[in-house]
């Protein structure tokens, strides 16, 4: 007998590679996948969110809500072709990186005709479910990662790199965004667009308390280049319960000046997708202000000063003048019974700007520094910031009754408006 | 001084317009109900008042029923005075564009008087300020015009002026007793989904043909069940279906640029 070696065997001599990635794969719940999102009103993000034709971060965007996930374990779903293509085949499959979504242990995939099959779960059996058991989130996030994927198949066993690492922006979130955003209504998807504002812009990255994470998009809407409508007192980004939010993340196309709803409604929307609980507050007689800066402006109890006639034609004038304007009704945003409002900042006295300074110190000591969201916030306050305030706390420092005519003017009680985008 | 009205405390919004309604007895205002005029933009008026403006950015607001609202903001040449005009145009009747105008005079953070006057401009005129120099409302069939001004005191704007000027305007043109297939309306020609039966997740192209004398057009959609989305590689809108089993619709809804539009609807059974 001729002394010949045996032919190939196909099974020595394989590749596999992966086609396609799915983060969201179940639609309707998101306590083991990613939330439903889109980019922007009229963009959709498409699932599978990763395929071979995709070579940027940017290009495949995923969002995890941090609180229906506590504690679970959470997956994707990955579709691997293997080549030459067999009746039947498994291999191995695992990637390392991954940043906050972690490293892939090895997971043996099975393959028919050579894609990959999985009938483990109840959708697209040519994908593969696989645990992130690796992942590590805690706060908001917005990171790019790089899984680089490698496999063992055939006989071979060692580990063989696949031709294409997937990159990928993942967002995540302290909880299901709520109103004026949806899980269920698709047009109003968590956008990717709100995200980065909420996110980058408003420096809430690394954030993992809702009180904190509202206060920054606070100072933040406080921060854009708009200024307060000192002739009308009108807006120009909400209408009828509607916030232009496509205005407002286009570059403010309804020009620069705001009123209060205007403000309101960027807090709520911003705060929310990231997580935040805040409702939409309008507040009916609202009353005299104390000297307050309105956005964009400087120190002020006479808020409509635009049109008056001197002496009232100036910002601030005496305590207690009669013939100065005020707020009609006001509004701003609320969470768990306390008030944000971006709008305007307060000028506190020098007592009670030390009063919450003082504050902010003892509660780091006392609490070794656990406390330290809670200490950042009061420092925050220190410095004028209407954040995380009770209605009286909020009052108090707002609004002025100090004489009788004044008090006429206050007296209304906020209640609860429904905010679409 | 601003004054108040103390008989009534509101809470919310739609109180606050329930209330604004009986203080400017709305049940009593001469609406013309069967008299519309065929659109209206504030770009049609060139001279006059608005000889020394130039258009600094128009908005159109999301359309409510049969009505849309413009704004346009005007600021005057070489200096930083300016004018904000919100157009109403109500395709069902006065009443919706007086709703309408309501609705724009509450929304506003200052407290105020306001009063009305059947006797100044259009059948209908709503001041929202004792001083008439800083904003006037005003009504004419079934066109509301709200004009704001961005100014000083000691700069009046000629506020009433442009106000008789667009009524002056309003009433030259041809009057109509019904806007149903007026030839100044927008039409869809074509809405519909290539496929009207998808499975949860599944797209389908939107085909729309529209004609229209009076370019340039605002489209607006809206999804029920299902999202709209634009493809940017084909130029084309597309619908995705929900996740949800049963019927789905989109609906698209035309604007041009004498504000008046056209709406029409297309059903998708997700399986």
């Amino acid at each position: 007998m001729e002394d010949r070696p045996d032919p190939p065997d196909p099974r020595d001599d394989c590749a596999i590679r992966i086609t396609h990635i799915k983060f969201n794969f179940d639609p309707t719940a998101h306590s083991a996948d990613a939330l439903n999102i889109r980019l922007d009103r009229i963009n959709e993000v498409v699932v599978p969110e990763w395929n071979e034709r995709k070579f940027l971060a940017a290009q495949s965007r995923a969002a995890y809500a941090l609180e229906p996930t506590r504690n679970r374990t959470i997956f994707i779903q990955c579709r691997f072709e293997i080549e030459p293509a067999l009746p039947t085949q498994t291999g191995i499959v695992r990637a390392t990186g991954g940043g906050i979504l972690g490293a892939i242990d090895p997971i043996t995939v099975d393959f028919v005709n050579g894609v990959s099959n999985d009938t483990s779960h109840t959708g697209n059996p040519e994908y593969v479910q696989i645990p992130l058991r690796r992942r590590s989130f805690n706060a908001i996030t917005r990171r790019d990662i790089r899984w680089d994927w490698s496999y063992q198949c055939g006989k071979r066993r060692v580990w063989q790199a696949m031709d294409q690492p997937t990159l990928h922006r993942i967002y995540v979130v302290l909880d299901v965004p709520p109103a004026p955003w949806s899980q269920t209504t698709p047009q109003i998807y968590p956008w990717t667009k709100a995200l980065d504002y909420a996110i980058l812009d408003a420096s809430t990255n690394s954030i993992s308390d809702q009180n904190e994470a509202a206060a920054l998009i606070v100072k933040h809407v406080n921060g854009e280049p708009l200024q307060y409508d000192i002739w009308q007192g009108k807006a120009r980004y909400w209408s009828g319960g509607i916030f232009n939010i496509d205005a407002w993340l286009g570059g403010f196309t309804e020009g620069p000046i705001v009123n209060c709803y205007d403000c309101a409604s960027a807090v709520t929307t911003f705060s929310n997708v990231v997580g935040c609980h805040l409702t939409y507050q309008y507040h009916n007689w609202f009353g005299y202000l104390n000297p307050v800066f309105p956005i964009g402006r400087g120190l002020c109890n006479n808020p409509f000063y635009g049109w008056s006639s001197p002496p009232h034609g100036v910002p601030l004038v005496g305590v207690d003048d009669a013939g100065r304007t005020s707020f009609g009704n006001h509004a701003y945003g609320k969470q768990t019974g306390h008030n944000y409002d971006a709008c305007m900042r307060a000028s506190l006295g020098c007592l009670a700007a030390i009063g919450y300074f003082l504050l902010a110190v003892l509660v780091l000591i006392l609490s070794l520094g656990l406390a330290a969201s809670l200490a950042r916030r009061l420092f925050m306050k220190a410095s004028g910031w209407l954040i995380d305030m009770t209605q009286s706390e909020y009052n108090g420092i707002v609004v002025d009754t100090s004489t009788p005519a004044e008090a006429t003017l206050n007296g209304g009680t906020p209640v609860t408006e429904l905010l679409s985008i | 001084m601003s004054t108040y009205e103390t008989s009534d405390r509101a809470r919310s919004y739609d109180e606050v317009v329930g209330i604004l309604k009986r203080k400017l007895k709305f049940s009593d205002w001469p609406l013309r109900e069967t008299e519309f005029i065929a659109g209206f933009s504030a770009e049609a008026l060139r001279s006059g008042v608005l000889a020394d403006y130039r258009l600094e950015r128009k908005t159109l607001m999301p359309p409510i029923i049969s009505r849309v609202t413009r704004r346009y903001f005007y600021r005057q040449l070489n200096s930083r005075l300016a004018l904000e005009v919100t157009v109403i145009v109500s395709q069902m009747g006065a009443r919706e564009a007086a709703e309408g105008l309501i609705q724009l005079v509450a929304a506003s953070q200052m407290g105020s008087e306001p009063r009305v006057d059947f006797e100044a401009v259009g059948n209908v005129t709503v001041y929202r300020r004792p001083d008439t120099n800083q904003s006037l409302a005003f009504l004419r069939n079934n066109i509301g015009v709200n004009i704001d001004g961005y100014g000083r005191a000691d700069k009046p704007l000629p506020i009433r002026e442009l106000a008789q000027q667009i009524d002056s305007h309003l009433k030259e043109t041809e009057i109509t007793s019904t806007l149903t297939d007026h030839d100044r309306l927008p039409r869809i020609l074509l809405f519909e989904a290539k496929a009207n039966r998808l499975k949860a997740g599944e797209r389908t192209d939107l085909t729309i043909e529209v004609q229209d004398n009076n370019p340039p057009q605002d489209w607006l959609f809206h999804a029920v069940n299902g999202s709209y989305n634009h493809d940017p590689e084909g130029d084309l809108w597309y619908f995705r279906a929900g996740h949800e089993k049963g019927s789905a619709e989109v609906a698209l809804t035309v604007v041009n640029n004498v504000n008046l539009m056209a709406t029409k609807r297309t059903s998708i059974t997700i399986d």
